[in-house]
């Protein structure tokens, strides 16, 4: 598979989309991610 | 409601988050030009005052769009909360910032924006949080540093060209004025010089008549950057390093150098910004080198905001129609090197006299780059209509606008034979209008 510039807009878009998903809903990922830990840290 | 959010809502607060969002987007603007620039060796396209000229941008901007919402929040505080207002300048100041790396979609710089923009907003409405109080605090440095460092760069420049001009040698006795003058894009076959059945070059006629006219010479390639730098440096455009987005090198002697090193002060002004200004190459050599223009218009045009084919179109376009174009396609792609304050040659020829005006006992060399009859055509008053016919030129504007393009590129683009004589014409008006600078001069 080829990959040169031209395959860079799609990957660093996608890139850039996810982190503004993530900056957007930032407390709500972090709360999740939380749960989580906390929900694991109880497991073990 | 907390505290910070009745403040939020009075008017001189809006202004101050508005001014943040200008010395954020301005910092940001300045970091990555610098980057792209110092260390990737970049054309940035942009004027050596961009330090200063991109935030004061991003504050005229910013500042616009803050006046009716002040006026609002004077008027319906409860409209205008405190959260929205941070929301929307921290949206715009990463967007402008996000802009300038071309790699990245539009939309995904959108979406980090507006990411960027949500986290401010939820600091910001957070009283105990200390961000506003931060930002405040970090925009007021940033600021003083970008001012610092504008001033810093002038004055490092100033007394660069000074000391270099002091430590000229001795020129000859009677050593003669060299002025060098390049009609960008023109070729001889326009020029009634050369026989062209159209009167576009009465005052260089009159020169040749006086002097010496080559009627056997060729540019060694067909775009600036390298023809200019075959005319610089006497070398063959294949040898030299000079490309699309490479500029002149310095392994080979340049003309401003030779003259320099025999006595002459020698003065750069040019008004091709994309392939003659200071980052091209071309400028080694010159102790003065005048480029792009300090004006209003420049320092909008150095917001990334408005180096975008939407604004660029939108503000070309001269029929509602075109507006309308441009809106649906809303192209938000920056393009940096095509949006500058187009310089005049009557300009070019103003800067060049208060350089030559200055006092001195030495001989000059002086560069001097028209662009006036590069596309977009323009001509100057009297020379509008000269050669086109008014009507002509409606439907040329027309044609462009449905194409959504500043300017129709090539004879193909325009459908009917008719419209590409009008556009000859047009440029044969915007040639002649420039020839009268070669006499001013």
């Amino acid at each position: 598979m080829y990959i040169g510039p031209d395959s860079l807009m799609p990957i660093a878009s996608v890139f850039a989309a996810i982190a503004g998903f993530f900056l957007m809903f930032w407390r709500r990922v972090v709360g999740a991610m939380r749960f989580m830990l906390s929900k694991f840290s109880k497991k073990s | 409601m907390t505290p910070a959010t009745d403040a939020g809502r009075s008017p001189l607060r809006i202004v101050r988050v508005a001014g943040l969002a200008a010395v954020f987007a301005g910092a940001g603007h300045v970091l990555v030009m610098g980057a792209k620039s110092l260390l990737l060796g970049q054309f940035i396209w942009s004027s050596r005052d961009v330090v200063w000229m991109a935030p004061v941008g991003y504050l005229l901007v910013f500042g616009a769009l803050a006046v009716p919402l002040a006026l609002l929040a004077a008027l319906r505080p409860r409209w205008v909360p405190q959260a929205a207002v941070v929301f929307l300048y921290a949206t715009a100041a990463a967007f402008s910032v996000a802009l300038l790396f071309p790699r990245i979609h539009p939309i995904a710089s959108l979406l980090v924006a507006i990411g960027i923009g949500v986290r401010s907003a939820q600091s910001a409405r957070d009283a105990g949080s200390g961000w506003p109080r931060l930002a405040r605090s970090a925009g007021g440095t940033v600021a003083a540093l970008l001012a610092l460092t504008a001033v810093g760069m002038r004055g490092m420049r100033a007394w660069r060209d000074d000391a270099a001009w002091r430590a000229l040698p001795a020129s000859a006795d009677g050593a003669p004025n060299v002025l060098y003058i390049i009609l960008d894009t023109v070729r001889a076959r326009n020029l009634s010089l050369y026989g062209y059945a159209r009167p576009t070059s009465p005052n260089m006629a009159r020169l040749a008549a006086e002097g010496v006219t080559f009627d056997y010479a060729f540019a060694t390639t067909s775009w600036t950057l390298p023809s200019h730098g075959s005319l610089m440096t006497g070398v063959d455009a294949k040898e030299l390093s000079a490309a699309w987005f490479v500029p002149l090198d310095d392994s080979t002697p340049v003309l401003a150098e030779r003259m320099a090193a025999r006595g002459y002060r020698t003065g750069g002004f040019v008004a091709n910004h994309v392939y003659t200004a200071w980052e091209s190459g071309l400028a080694r050599g010159f102790h003065t080198y005048e480029d792009y223009l300090v004006s209003l218009k420049q320092v909008l045009l150095s917001t990334s905001l408005l180096q975008t084919e939407l604004a660029s179109e939108l503000s070309a376009a001269r029929r509602w129609s075109g507006r309308m174009a441009a809106l649906r396609r809303f192209n938000l792609q920056v393009h940096p090197a095509f949006y500058s304050d187009r310089k005049p040659a009557e300009r070019v020829v103003d800067e060049f006299l208060a350089w030559e005006g200055l006092a001195s006992n030495r001989p000059y060399f002086a560069f001097l780059n028209f662009f006036d009859p590069h596309e977009p055509y323009e001509p100057p008053g009297r020379f509008r209509t000269m050669f086109v016919v008014a009507d002509a030129r409606e439907i040329v504007v027309a044609v462009a606008d449905a194409a959504g393009r500043r300017d129709v590129q090539t004879a193909e683009d325009v459908e009917e034979r008719g419209l590409a004589a009008a556009r000859w014409a047009e440029q044969d008006d915007e040639l002649a209008g420039e020839e009268v600078q070669v006499d001013a001069a």
